[in-house]
């Protein structure tokens, strides 16, 4: 047994950032200890991939102060305690992928062995490739392999299933949860809730540059999920009087459906079909909302949606 | 494969055993330049055009000054292949970079300023077989000069083309896509139109001779005529050579700062 050190594995305190007008970054604090799996969870432009950035000294922000097991970014980064998978990060298209990777492996301070990295992000089937020939997921899982060359303490992937289908990704995950399990440190974005609930325990929704909510993938989903009905033959202000339903107004994209966010479907579901309206309502559908309705919840800015 | 605990102990021992900066700066040259010399139209293009244009200009001129037309001719093409390679080259490294791939070079450990480096060292070693090439062409086909004086040749049109490496990679950085490798041509013969490279200087009206003088184009053919036939060693040159290589230095230096933090994908 090592000794156990209070140094967090990522530590961020205060961080703002602007490019230009827009605020990518507003007073984020953060801190992630050794050996934890996080998901970073938020819509586009919630700051995700500046705050990555920033972890690997790539953005620098306007005030506040980031710190990698320790010591700064940079030095993580060129001493390889920490690897990252960049979001589309770009290949070299003319070049093949053993070619790419051997390069990016002399780079490194203390590398992993290529043939482990292979292994590992499961490309063997790809390195006599030219990196313009692979397919989006192909590319991505290239792209992890690039994150594990320097076999990092702290790994970050920035929206890593990105261009992936359903196989492709189920694969993705299974690696990583190898990787993980050798007790590295593991910060991913994503869009997806049920990818971060089912891979991080621990889930960091960001909005607007801020956390805006942190804990287990259960109690995240709690907040955000909800359930949405969406159905016909009544008013959405008959809909909006049912118990557990939190409002009711006509779906955007055919008005002669409602469509109700509710904090308990099951009670709305029970009320609908008890009371008067049984008869009158038709096609009636329960379904998870969107990641973008979700964040509404929690994020109250109803006020400007666009 | 063992895993190691998260402390700052080792963190300390990872900072200590890295590669030194200048061990990464060589190991990324190296590969930059196996890319480049592999690229076939590349090496085809920087070399056949300066020999191609060396064989035409030779048989038109070349027994003109007792044969010593000949010899200028084989030192202004080989100084125009350098100066094609270098700019090609600096471009097309950067233009590689521009998508995004430096910012993967930096994650994986390299410094920008040993990009830079990195970039100029490849830059300088793929212009060397079109130099060759013009030489050894040059000496094939009755260039009459020593060993001496040619290897000097040589290794004097070698550095001073350092200035149009560095043209190539600001130009890479500051222009995009095809806009970079049309500025590159551009700029490529402007440089060779007016450093005499193509037809002597003294042919042109003298506006033109005013602003050829102040190219590195037009001293690097002195400073190869000063190596193959003696005369007064042009300072003159030197200090032009040297402000451009100075200017264009810190250029690099400043673009390369904006390339790293704005450059997402």
């Amino acid at each position: 047994m090592t000794t156990t050190t209070t140094t967090a594995a990522i530590s961020l305190r205060g961080l703002s950032k602007h490019y230009g007008a827009v605020r990518a970054l507003d007073g984020l604090d953060l801190e992630i200890r050794p050996g934890e799996i996080v998901a970073l969870l938020g819509p586009n432009g919630a700051g995700k991939s500046t705050a990555m950035e920033m972890m690997v000294g790539l953005a620098t922000p306007d005030t506040g102060a980031v710190s990698v097991l320790g010591t700064d970014p940079v030095t993580a980064t060129r001493t390889g305690l920490i690897g990252t998978m960049l979001q589309a990060g770009a290949l070299l298209p003319d070049q093949s992928v053993r070619s790419m990777l051997r390069m990016l492996h002399s780079l490194q301070a203390h590398p992993m062995p290529l043939a482990d990295v292979i292994a590992q992000a499961d490309i063997e089937d790809l390195v006599g490739r030219k990196m313009g020939a692979l397919s989006g997921g192909q590319a991505q899982r290239v792209r992890f392999a690039i994150a594990l060359l320097g076999d990092p303490q702290v790994l970050l992937l920035d929206e890593p299933t990105v261009g992936m289908d359903v196989g492709a990704r189920r694969a993705f995950w299974d690696q990583m949860r190898e990787v993980a399990a050798t007790g590295r440190t593991v910060v991913f974005a994503t869009h997806h809730l049920d990818e971060a609930e089912r891979e991080a325990a621990r889930v960091i929704v960001m909005d607007r540059g801020r956390v805006v909510a942190d804990g287990t993938g259960p109690e995240i989903s709690a907040v955000v999920a909800g359930r949405v009905i969406t159905l016909r033959g009544a008013s959405p202000e008959q809909i909006a009087g049912l118990p557990g339903v939190e409002s009711a107004a006509a779906d955007e994209t055919d008005p002669r459906r409602v469509r109700a966010l509710c904090s308990d479907s099951d009670a709305a579901l029970a009320a609908l079909f008890t009371g008067e309206l049984a008869a009158a309502v038709h096609e009636v559908l329960v379904s998870a909302p969107g990641l973008e309705e979700a964040f509404l919840r929690i994020t109250d800015h109803e006020g400007d949606a666009r | 494969m063992t895993t190691t605990a998260a402390t700052t102990t080792a963190a300390t021992a990872r900072t200590t055993a890295a590669p030194s900066a200048a061990t990464r700066t060589v190991r990324y040259a190296l590969h930059t330049t196996r890319m480049t010399v592999t690229n076939v139209m590349f090496m085809v293009f920087t070399i056949a055009l300066p020999v191609g244009m060396y064989l035409l200009f030779g048989m038109m001129f070349g027994e003109a000054a007792d044969g010593q037309a000949r010899g200028m001719i084989m030192v202004n093409m080989a100084a125009y292949g350098g100066l094609g390679a270098a700019v090609t080259a600096g471009t097309q490294i950067q233009e590689d970079q521009r998508n995004g791939f430096l910012r993967q070079l930096i994650v994986a450990g390299l410094s920008p300023r040993s990009f830079l480096v990195g970039s100029v060292m490849a830059a300088s070693a793929v212009i060397l077989p079109a130099l060759v090439a013009v030489g050894v062409v040059g000496l094939a086909t009755g260039v009459e000069v020593g060993a001496g004086p040619f290897l000097t040749t040589v290794v004097v049109l070698w550095l001073g083309l350092l200035p149009t490496i560095l043209i190539g990679i600001v130009l890479g950085m500051v222009l995009k896509g095809g806009a970079a490798m049309a500025g590159g041509v551009v700029t490529m013969m402007a440089m060779a139109i007016f450093g005499g490279l193509w037809m002597p200087l003294e042919m042109f009206p003298s506006w033109m001779q005013q602003v050829g003088q102040a190219m590195p184009t037009y001293w690097i053919s002195q400073l190869g005529q000063w190596s193959m036939y003696d005369g007064e060693l042009p300072v003159t040159g030197l200090l032009v050579i040297g402000a451009w290589t100075v200017v264009l230095g810190g250029l690099c230096a400043f673009s390369l700062r904006r390339a790293v933090g704005l450059k997402r994908r």
